[in-house]
């Protein structure tokens, strides 16, 4: 800090998602074997906060290597939901999400690579913001399963905050070749397209609480001046999250697969059958996994041709029971594990910027989110819009 | 308070970053059973806190250079 710059988080306290480096502390990635690892610089993220006055209270629980819908590991344990404690607050940021809505602190950071900095805040009923890949550098830290797609993601309780967060972190850095500078965001609300998509494509269930919400949170809008079409965006066939999962599969074996074949006990059981899967893959499933993703890409840079931006929802249910991965039964149909996350993971693949805004609560007092989502790059337009799209939602009776 | 009006009541010496720390602790601690902070550090947050106090008033009263 040199005397004279301005501090815009003096002494805010911030709780960071223990798979992001803080020089000196232990970061574990919730695995046992980095049980003892002490990171040994700041990740660039890290830096900024803290030279702009945030102050690092605790590390913020994530399921092992960030790669589980729900939180939890062997080293610390599930986290627990902060209306209800016999729910998960999901994942994989549910210790930074939980942190902010429990009120231990105002802001957190957290990372997202298929939603993790989503979902979780819709759930619990804060805000998360993922931006368009590169917008805040990534690392120094830790090897990523993932293939150029996790970004660092700031987590508060209204878009204001998370904006601000977001300015301090954003910006090129030249020790990440892929940090890039966003657009500014002066684009007039009234000029922007808006596209309303109540299940983003997709051929999957969603709990009719939550699309009722969301359609008269879209009427409401038009009523304001904010106008939206429906609109879906068009998927190439094949382009599931199924079909990207050797991705993870494979970076997850590619990383610890020596280590899980010496002694597969370190592993939650859940990561260790990613890691087996992962270590069966032939080239061309991964080849493939690329092709689909590569193909998401495409499908979502058509669809911002001619859209400024596209609200969706971020969950399709509320939060479910602790134990399980995710619900059995999403609007009255059986589903698998993964069925809550269907509305995530496409926009890290096309490595967009997208927010989740609480828009309401079930009849449990569950909260969940609204996304909105944007052309990469167009960060602060999405943001100047989050603003008074939260607006109006607060005004908005439940 | 909110990240804007905690960096607000900081920055203008309405609040003490020390005691704003030491307040989040003390609710992590009471907060425990919820598992979202696995590891705190307060003999690391509070000094830095202090290190904020002190710049934080520092920065408001210079001006910033124009270098």
């Amino acid at each position: 800090m040199q005397l004279g710059e301005s501090m815009p988080l003096a002494g805010v306290p911030v709780v960071i998602k223990d798979n992001i480096w803080v020089d000196g502390w232990r970061v574990t990635q919730g695995s046992r074997l980095f049980a003892d690892f002490v990171a040994p610089c700041d990740a660039i993220a890290v830096e900024r906060l803290k030279k702009a006055g945030a102050i690092v209270v605790g590390m913020g629980a994530t399921s092992e290597f960030a790669c589980k819908g729900v939180t939890t590991s062997l080293l610390f344990g599930p986290t627990r939901h902060p209306l209800n404690p016999e729910l998960t607050p999901g994942g994989s940021s549910g210790g930074p999400a939980t942190a902010v809505a429990a009120d231990l602190v105002p802001l957190a950071i957290g990372t997202d690579a298929g939603g993790s900095s989503r979902r979780p805040p819709a759930h619990v009923g804060v805000v998360g913001f993922k931006p368009s890949y590169g917008a805040i550098p990534y690392g120094p830290g830790f090897a990523e399963p993932f293939f150029d797609i996790s970004v660092i993601a700031p987590i508060a309780r209204n878009v204001a905050d998370a904006v601000l967060a977001f300015e301090v972190m954003a910006g090129p850095d030249a020790r990440d070749s892929d940090s890039v500078l966003v657009e500014s965001g002066d684009v007039a609300l009234p000029d922007m397209r808006v596209a309303f998509s109540p299940k983003l494509g997709l051929d999957t269930p969603v709990d009719p609480v939550i699309s009722e919400r969301l359609e008269a949170i879209v009427e409401h809008l038009a009523k304001s001046g904010l106008r939206s079409v429906r609109r879906d965006p068009v998927w190439p066939p094949g382009a599931t999250e199924e079909a990207l999962m050797p991705l993870q599969h494979g970076g997850l074996a590619e990383l610890y697969g020596a280590a899980f074949q010496k002694d597969l006990e370190q592993f939650d059981p859940d990561i260790a059958r990613q890691i087996e899967r992962g270590l069966s893959l032939r080239g061309v499933d991964v080849a493939a996994a690329l092709a689909a993703s590569s193909a998401i890409r495409t499908a979502f840079a058509a669809f911002f041709c001619e859209v400024d931006l596209l609200l969706a929802p971020t969950v399709p249910c509320v939060a479910w029971p602790l134990a399980q991965l995710g619900p059995a039964m999403i609007g009255g149909k059986q589903v698998s594990p993964r069925a809550h996350a269907a509305f995530t993971p496409f926009v890290n693949q096309a490595r967009l910027p997208a927010i989740s805004i609480p828009c309401g609560r079930d009849a449990s007092d569950l909260p969940f989110g609204i996304q909105i989502i944007a052309r990469r790059g167009r960060d602060r337009m999405l943001l100047h819009a989050a603003v008074r799209i939260e607006d109006e939602i607060r005004a908005l009776p439940h | 308070m909110n990240v804007h009006e905690i960096a607000a009541a900081v920055s203008s010496r309405r609040a003490s970053a020390v005691e704003i720390v030491r307040a989040t602790l003390d609710r992590m601690a009471a907060a425990k059973a919820l598992n979202a902070v696995v590891t705190v550090d307060a003999e690391r947050s509070l000094p830095e806190a202090a290190v904020v106090a002190c710049s934080s008033v520092k920065a408001c009263l210079l001006p910033a250079s124009p270098l």
